[in-house]
């Protein structure tokens, strides 16, 4: 094997999607190797030493994609790491993803049907010096902070402020002063809707709307 | 650690015979009728006995004019005592002894007036009807109010059934309705954007087809999928199938009372019956005899009973044969002591007939007891099998959903996503080829939703592969017991289930609760429960948030708890009635 040949490892376990990604990294010069499960990951990522994972976040029952990077970052702290998503932050779907790994590049799937999309965000994971590719650029929900969106996710589910109150264990009138700075990050006008159209954003973002 | 509830004292025991007294039950007429039959049993074999002509027409005549008459004193005493609200025990007891006195007056005059007894035995019978009118009274109340509340029971046991029932068919339709709108909903989203791209695929542009394409995955498929996975189910109210299954309210009477009950009508009926033939001290003592012998003997009855699980007709003829080795104890005693003094056989018949009185009622009491704790168990096993449907059903609706779902943003979204790409790579209009694979690709699309084959296929190689995984972050000991392992591995559903469930609880423990040890046991306790216990030395995870994995707990399992000791332990069953899948089915029949 010469020097020269760069290493990647692809894990999504949906075949078309992990092959595409393959192709378009073959396509740049990679050597990569497909994997549809964590372990096959785990095993392919020790066998050749990649510089870059590209890692499906959901890769169905059992370990994550997440896991999988936590792995192998505990092997090759410097590998580069690109994580695929459905989502436009994973926060907004309610799960605890409190070890989502820092420095990582995101791709969102749709994105896909773009090649620059990948090609940017693998070189973003590659080059330490650059700014990071974050999840795709929707600002509303990337400044919330966690209970903020534990919040809002609380409102879109239909329920009042008491109960999100006696859920959170916290006042009515935190929970109105939460909203109320959601409802002026989010440039809502204030008035008797903004509250629906607070909800209305959350799901927007959660269907990547 | 569990702590043991305090055992209750007797004292409590006889606090429930005051309440019968407190109640009303002493002057219904299920009392009265009770009294009536054990009454006239009781008088007319005293007054057999007394009689200078011991005739049994003349003993059945005065026993039921006195039981007649005291049945009449009771009613008008009930109008009474039934106002009085406080030390309301004392006045029924004050009353039914001022009707016995009454009663032996009357009995007295009674016999005196048709002049078969001339001596009267006025004293004797004044006693007797003192204190066994309030015991004979308050027995029958308390052995009526166990038989009503034993049948209360029963029906309030059976209406709670059928309200399970009820619960159970809605609990399942609303189910089977939300998992057929899923699927329809999906479809009925997806097929007019597929149709408008098929049939706009002649004359339309490359690009505007791969955009179309774009816009199919944007706008329908990722919406739709993250709708479903945000779904919750709100259609299950579990309540009443997992709340505690609530105790019947019987009277523990019978335990210590019935037995002193007994034992206090046996020692009168004795002591008043020999008190006019022999000396008080001869008297008490055979009195205090029979009351022990009778005591004994159905406190004996009692313990030996309770906790066997017998059907009802041998119950029966155990509780008849247990009565009838008492009353041949007494007539043991009656011939080796009695006899030495002279006294006929008719104290002896006086003797088991009062045993026999208590523990006849008493039979009564236990049976109405027993019949009890058969509906009990009827209704235990009606929730535990309602419960084991529902969980099945529901979950079988989960996977489906999370099958859905996951077809949605993976299976679909990939092939639509590569049809673009491929689109996009062409030149020129499209050709015939690409048209019909364009269409092959999105008429698969329904395929793919309509597809039940989602399941993983080896559980057991699933877990052990996620074992392996985690191998030098946390040391995973799997035990999967013979009893289980087939049937994870011939259901596909439950090996489902099981896998989902297990691998939650290992992903969470290592992830959120940095645990470095872990044993995970499954086994198969019973033929239709699956037993997962996973214990690991991570940190106690009191933040019980839904993306713990919670609220797939309440889907897959029939229940589930989390202890804290030292490490964290996940204890959760799930429904195993084989076989639960065509696949299995067929599998087990090969």
């Amino acid at each position: 094997m010469s020097a020269g040949v760069r290493r990647a490892v692809v894990v999504d376990d949906e075949p078309l999607i992990c092959s595409i990604i393959a192709e378009i990294l073959e396509s740049e010069g990679w050597e990569v190797a497909r994997a549809h499960d964590a372990l096959t990951a785990l095993t392919s990522v020790r066998k050749s030493k990649p510089a870059l994972i590209v890692a499906d976040i959901d890769l169905g029952v059992g370990p994550t994609g997440i896991d999988v990077v936590q792995r192998v970052r505990a092997e090759i702290p410097d590998i580069a790491v690109v994580f695929i998503t459905n989502l436009s932050d994973p926060r907004i779907t309610g799960k605890k993803w409190d070890t989502i790994p820092e420095n990582a590049s995101y791709i969102v799937k749709t994105e896909l049907t773009s090649t620059n999309a990948l090609r940017e965000a693998v070189s973003s994971a590659l080059d330490s010096g650059t700014t990071l590719r974050q999840m795709s650029a929707r600002k509303n929900v990337q400044a919330l902070s966690t209970a903020q969106i534990a919040v809002l996710r609380s409102v879109s589910a239909g329920k009042s402020n008491d109960d999100i109150a006696a859920e959170r264990g916290t006042t009515v009138r935190a929970v109105e002063r939460m909203l109320g700075r959601m409802i002026d990050a989010a440039a809502i006008p204030a008035g008797p809707t903004a509250r629906v159209q607070l909800a209305r954003m959350y799901w927007g973002e959660l269907n990547g709307r | 650690m569990v702590a043991k509830s305090p055992q209750p004292v007797p004292l409590t025991r006889w606090r429930r015979l005051v309440d019968v007294l407190e109640s009303d039950w002493v002057f219904r007429w299920p009392t009265l009728a009770a009294y009536a039959l054990a009454g006239v049993l009781f008088a007319t074999v005293s007054e057999y006995s007394r009689l200078t002509v011991p005739i049994a027409l003349s003993a059945v005549g005065v026993a039921t004019a006195t039981v007649t008459t005291t049945i009449v004193l009771i009613v008008l005493a009930g109008f009474i005592v039934r106002p009085l609200r406080q030390h309301r025990a004392a006045a029924v007891v004050t009353a039914l002894v001022s009707i016995g006195i009454v009663r032996a007056v009357f009995t007295t005059a009674f016999v005196d007036q048709l002049g078969i007894n001339r001596e009267s035995f006025f004293v004797s019978r004044l006693l007797l009807s003192a204190g066994a009118v309030p015991v004979v009274v308050i027995v029958c109340a308390v052995i009526t109010s166990a038989v009503t509340a034993g049948w209360r029971e029963r029906a309030t046991t059976q209406r709670a059934i059928n309200r399970l029932r009820d619960e159970r068919d809605e609990i399942l339709a609303d189910i089977a309705r939300t998992d057929e709108a899923i699927l329809v909903e999906s479809e009925s989203v997806i097929r007019p954007r597929v149709d408008s791209i098929v049939s706009s695929l002649g004359d339309t542009p490359r690009t505007t087809v791969s955009e179309m394409l774009d816009n199919l995955i944007n706008t329908v498929v990722r919406p739709l999928s993250h709708s479903l996975a945000a779904r919750a189910s709100k259609h299950i109210a579990k309540e009443a199938i997992t709340s505690p299954l609530p105790r019947p309210d019987l009277p523990d009477a019978e335990r210590f009372v019935g037995p002193s009950l007994g034992a206090v009508g046996v020692f009168m009926t004795t002591v008043v019956i020999l008190f006019d033939a022999t000396t008080i001290p001869v008297s008490l003592a055979a009195g205090a005899i029979g009351a022990g012998v009778t005591f004994v003997g159905l406190r004996a009855f009692q313990l030996g009973m309770s906790g066997l699980r017998l059907r009802v007709p041998l119950i029966t003829v155990i509780i008849i044969c247990a009565h009838a080795g008492i009353g041949f104890i007494v007539v043991w005693v009656d011939i080796s002591l009695f006899s030495r003094y002279g006294f006929g056989p008719e104290n002896t018949v006086a003797l088991v007939s009062a045993t026999l009185v208590a523990g006849l009622v008493y039979v009564a009491q236990r049976l109405a007891i027993h019949f009890g704790d058969v509906r009990l168990a009827e209704l235990a096993f009606v929730r535990r099998e309602m419960r084991l449907v529902v969980s099945e059903v529901r979950r079988r609706a989960w996977l489906r959903q999370r099958h859905i779902a996951h077809a949605l943003h993976s299976a679909i979204q990939s092939r639509i996503l590569a049809e673009s790409q491929l689109v996009q790579a062409g030149k020129g209009p499209l050709t015939v080829a690409e048209t019909t694979r364009i269409q092959s690709t999105l008429s698969g699309v329904f395929d793919v939703l309509r597809s039940t084959d989602g399941l993983t296929s080896d559980p057991l190689k699933e877990m052990r592969r996620a074992v392996e995984f985690w191998a030098g972050m946390c040391s995973i000991e799997l035990n999967v017991e013979d009893s289980a392992a087939p049937l994870l591995a011939n259901d596909s559903e439950i090996g489902e289930s099981v896998l989902v469930t297990t691998l939650e609880i290992i992903n969470n423990a290592i992830r959120h609760g940095k645990a470095t040890t872990m044993a995970v046991s499954i086994s198969r306790p019973s033929p239709d429960l699956i037993k997962i216990i996973a214990s690991n030395n991570g940190r106690a995870m009191t933040d019980f948030s839904p993306g713990l994995g919670m609220s797939m707990f309440d889907e897959l399992t029939v229940d589930w708890t989390v202890t804290h000791d030292g490490g964290m332990t996940f204890t959760g069953h799930i429904a195993a009635r084989p076989p639960t899948s065509a696949r299995a089915l067929q599998k087990l029949d090969t």
